[in-house]
């Protein structure tokens, strides 16, 4: 591999003095290569960077210069999978899909990068109530057609066939540990009599049935397991057999070795170059220094204060919408709540907030003009899903006195706190996890943001483990917590609002409504959702609930959290392009090619 | 001295019992491997739950806690709650294996030059090599590790090899091996070594070099010297073989505590330079709540450091024949 070095010029005042420490190791450093050709990183033009907005676009990948076929890509990870099996709960970890799972399980259906899912290479055509694909019977049951492409193939040679996708349904249910079985319950066959179409048949309408198989799942092949469906004891710390652009010449804690599949059948898929490298680099000033010293081409690391700085020219980098949001979540049955949290103190407090601000706080170090979510807690921040829900939330001195009063709050004080006919203040709890900077900042801010509307605070803040292990699913935290989210592009969204998944005592504390919002009408339309199979009638419905949310305000949706995605143009040539999706930004390696 | 040496193992034993059950404690405190479920969409309650039960965290503490230290105490560390069952004891000894062998590259270098520049210090108070090694020596100390290993990085990884016109970095920046690198290579093995011991090795080397001085300046003005020289000895002898052999007493000491300490001090360091060691270990099973690989790594460390105090103590013992462990 070629490396290039880049130099940032911030540092460079800083460290010059440490000149003094070289001179100890100096001879330490037999290995450096001395052959004399200049690289001080300064390239003809400054490379392009695009700092694209979190408002929902996808940003225009950087220009670069087309690199050449072959050679090594070495790439920063920044959380290292424990392991690999893509059924257990070694899938939790985001990043295994990213730097393994995308690249070598494939997929019935798959997100493009707008986010629209659609066929994959494994199938001739998208099933779709146009065209039969999908069937809601008679009986209620639904049936999804999925015809597969004789092309298809796994990386040794065997056609993938509809057997596969059968297999892969009983693996996600008969594996010890398997977690997300969601959808495939309500699977009561997958018909594989004909190799080329698998017929998938559930009990009853299941909208996000596109995820089934594929989004983030894929399918597995059946004959790698000798017909054994729990699969808990298999691909834990390799995947010999791979359906994807690339396969796994080496797995271990310290690096991951990917190279081209060379049986993949997707000519425009198939990568150029010879060999990618991934590398640990889990701290976040490691990751960054590796990129600058040319040890990494690229590295997509979670934002950081100081991004826009760190990696200014010689390096290049995009941002785009993530998949994590960020919100208050009203728990309206909170232990501490010192009064109810009324439809009224709830609206006033969303009145009281000045979002924009909050969004610039917490994320302007990052990027350049974050934008405030404004729509509803499931949701992603793009596509079609996100409406305008809570954008007449602004800071409105009139409407909080509006409300307030009107639910019998008095402000004797009228620099003092709004106060309840039984001499309660309004003082809210609110929590969020100790040590977050970026929470903490923002609690900060609103405490002083809202001492004007007369509400008051009272920060709380816990180990992540004690608030999402302990608190969160006891329904004891609140009545105001500040956390991520994570959403996907086809969300399902029975979950936030079904009225019997509001966590308590007589349901074992199961479900996960956590703001514990008891509206019948929402839970009807979430339900409503999804059960109905055609899209854009779904899409009705879910701009229904979103307006009804927007109004009842269970939650306020404050910002979505960026993805970056960096690299070094002077070796790089073609990342950018994925930055905003699920499959992470490395997801298009096939495309990369190494410059020089 | 036995008995001495057995009644210290006997106090530690109960100190390791209530280290290892404050670690228990806090390691369900901070995080659970079932933590970030909770908010998972895709993840029913009734999935949750099971993979709960399936990882016995839904059993009561004193159970769990009772059940993980009779296992630990007949050799079973038990199983990784978030690696899919891998067993705990290959991870403990892959990553100290390799916090082992930074240690004791960072000992040796320390120790070389912290007692060559102490000695040197001591022997000629208020030279310009007295008051730069001073100087230098609070530098070490006060430098805080992980702002120190970003600028060796920087540095080494950046800087110079720009400065020298290198196509590469002078020195790896994290790691133990090239990227794509497969099978052993000592060389390079060895230039990723050098930083995590550079940053490791400045405060040591401050330490001692310190520690070195001071008893360098009490042992040469001792009687016994003086009686050296008296005798007619070369002066060098009288240095090598009575100076720095006794001021060498309390340095050793202080290093074999040391060393006890390091095990389980190198959290910052295997961190910036993603050293896969004891230190990396401890940090990822807390960050999962993989609590038998957190109790497994901090109980060996724990006990390290016990039997590292212990050996300071004994040593003294033996170097110095004055004092005696009855």
């Amino acid at each position: 591999m070629r490396t290039r070095l880049t130099k940032p010029s911030q540092h460079a005042g800083r460290v010059r003095g440490l000149l003094l420490v070289a001179a100890l190791i100096a001879v330490a450093a037999c290995g450096g290569s001395t052959d004399g050709e200049a690289t001080d990183g300064d390239s003809a033009t400054d490379p392009p960077v695009t700092t694209a907005g979190v408002d929902g676009t996808v940003p225009e990948p950087a220009e670069s210069v087309a690199g050449r076929p072959g050679g090594e890509i070495v790439l920063a990870v920044e959380q290292w999978p424990e392991c690999l099996n893509p059924i257990t709960s070694c899938n939790n970890a985001t990043w295994l899909s990213w730097s393994v799972l995308v690249h070598v399980v494939p997929r019935l259906m798959e997100f493009d990068v707008n986010h629209n899912i659609g066929a994959s290479p494994v199938l001739m055509e998208a099933p779709t109530v146009d065209n039969g694909g999908a069937v809601l019977n008679d009986d209620g049951t639904l049936t999804i057609t999925y015809r597969l492409n004789p092309e298809a193939r796994w990386s040794d040679g065997t056609p993938i066939t509809s057997t596969d996708v059968w297999f892969t349904w009983r693996a996600i249910i008969d594996t010890e540990g398997s977690l997300n079985t969601i959808g495939y319950d309500l699977i009561t066959d997958v018909g594989h009599d004909d190799p080329h179409t698998a017929i998938v048949t559930l009990s009853e309408p299941y909208a996000p049935w596109r995820e089934l198989f594929g989004g983030l799942d894929g399918i597995l092949p059946a004959h790698a397991f000798d017909g054994e469906t729990d699969i808990s004891g298999h691909w834990n710390d390799s995947i010999p057999i791979s359906g994807g652009p690339w396969i796994q010449e080496s797995w271990s804690q310290q690096q991951h070795i990917l190279v081209p599949n060379q049986n993949y059948w997707v000519p425009e898929r198939m990568p150029l170059v010879d060999r990618v490298v991934m590398v640990p680099r889990e701290d976040t000033d490691t990751e960054i220094v590796a990129l600058q010293t040319g040890e990494v081409m690229a590295a997509f690391p979670q934002p950081f204060p100081g991004a826009k700085e760190r990696l200014a020219p010689p390096l290049a980098f995009v941002a785009g919408a993530g998949t994590f949001i960020e919100g208050l979540w009203i728990n309206q049955i909170a232990p501490d709540r010192y009064f109810e949290i009324t439809k009224n103190v709830r609206q006033a407090l969303a009145y009281a907030l000045d979002r924009e601000e909050i969004a610039d706080v917490a994320l302007g170090p990052i990027i350049d003009d974050p934008v405030v979510l404004q729509c509803a807690g499931w949701n992603p921040a793009f596509g079609d899903w996100c409406a305008d829900d809570f954008a007449h939330y602004r800071q409105d001195m009139a409407a909080v006195e509006r409300l307030l009063t009107e639910d019998g709050w008095t402000r004797p004080d009228p620099e003092g706190l709004w106060v309840n006919d039984e001499g309660v203040e309004l003082v809210l709890q609110w929590n969020t996890v100790a040590g977050n900077k970026r929470r903490e900042d923002v609690q900060a801010l609103v405490v002083e943001m809202t001492r004007p509307f007369g509400i008051g605070w009272e920060i709380i803040n816990y180990d992540a483990g004690e608030l999402f292990q302990n608190r969160l699913p006891a329904m004891n935290f609140g009545p105001v917590a500040l956390f991520a989210n994570s959403t996907t592009p086809d969300p399902t969204v029975t979950a936030h609002y079904d009225i019997d998944g509001i966590p308590t005592e007589a349901n074992g504390f199961s479900g996960q409504n956590f703001t514990a919002y008891a509206s019948q009408q929402a839970s009807d339309l979430a339900f409503a959702i999804d059960a109905e199979v055609d899209e854009a009638a779904r899409l009705e419905l879910v701009r229904e609930l979103g307006t009804l949310l927007g109004s009842d305000v269970p939650w306020i949706p404050l910002y979505v959290l960026p993805n970056l995605l960096a690299w070094n143009p002077d070796v790089l040539a073609g990342p950018g392009k994925y930055v905003s999706s699920v499959y992470g930004g490395f997801y298009d390696l096939y495309d990369w090619t190494v410059i020089g | 001295m036995i008995r001495y040496a057995a009644s210290r193992l006997a106090v530690t034993a109960p100190i390791l019992l209530a280290i290892s059950f404050a670690t228990f404690w806090a390691a369900g405190e901070i995080s659970s491997p079932a933590a970030q479920l909770t908010l998972n969409p895709r993840i029913s309650p009734e999935a949750r739950r099971a993979y709960i039960e399936s990882l016995g965290l839904d059993e009561p503490f004193f159970g769990r806690y009772l059940t993980w230290l009779g296992n630990f105490v007949t050799g079973d560390l038990g199983t990784s709650l978030v690696r899919n069952g891998q067993e705990v004891w290959p991870l403990v000894r892959s990553a100290m294996a390799n916090t082992l062998l930074l240690i004791a590259v960072a000992m040796a270098f320390s120790l070389a030059i912290g007692l060559a520049v102490g000695t040197l210090s001591a022997l000629r108070p208020g030279s310009v090599i007295d008051r730069a090694s001073t100087t230098v020596s609070f530098l070490g100390i006060s430098i805080p590790v992980f702002w120190l290993g970003l600028m060796l990085q920087l540095m080494f990884g950046l800087y110079l090899a720009e400065w020298l016109r290198l196509t590469a970095p002078l020195l790896p920046t994290a790691g133990i091996y090239s990227p794509g690198q497969q099978g052993f290579d000592l060389l390079d093995r060895a230039r990723h070594l050098a930083l995590p011991v550079m940053a490791l090795s400045l405060q040591l080397i401050a330490a001692y070099s310190r520690y070195m001085r001071s008893s360098m300046l009490d042992v040469m003005g001792a009687d016994y010297i003086s009686a050296a020289r008296a005798k007619g000895l070369p002066e060098r002898q009288v240095v090598v073989r009575h100076g720095v052999r006794n001021a060498l007493i309390p340095v050793t000491t202080l290093a074999a505590v040391d060393l006890g300490l390091l095990v389980g001090g190198l959290i910052v360091t295997e961190r910036v330079f993603q050293y896969p060691g004891m230190g990396l270990l401890f940090l990822d099973a807390l960050s999962g709540g993989d609590y038998p690989v957190l109790l497994a790594t901090v109980v060996i460390v724990s006990s390290a450091v016990f039997l590292m105090n212990l050996l300071a103590d004994l040593l003294y013992a033996v170097l110095d024949p004055r004092i005696r462990y009855g």
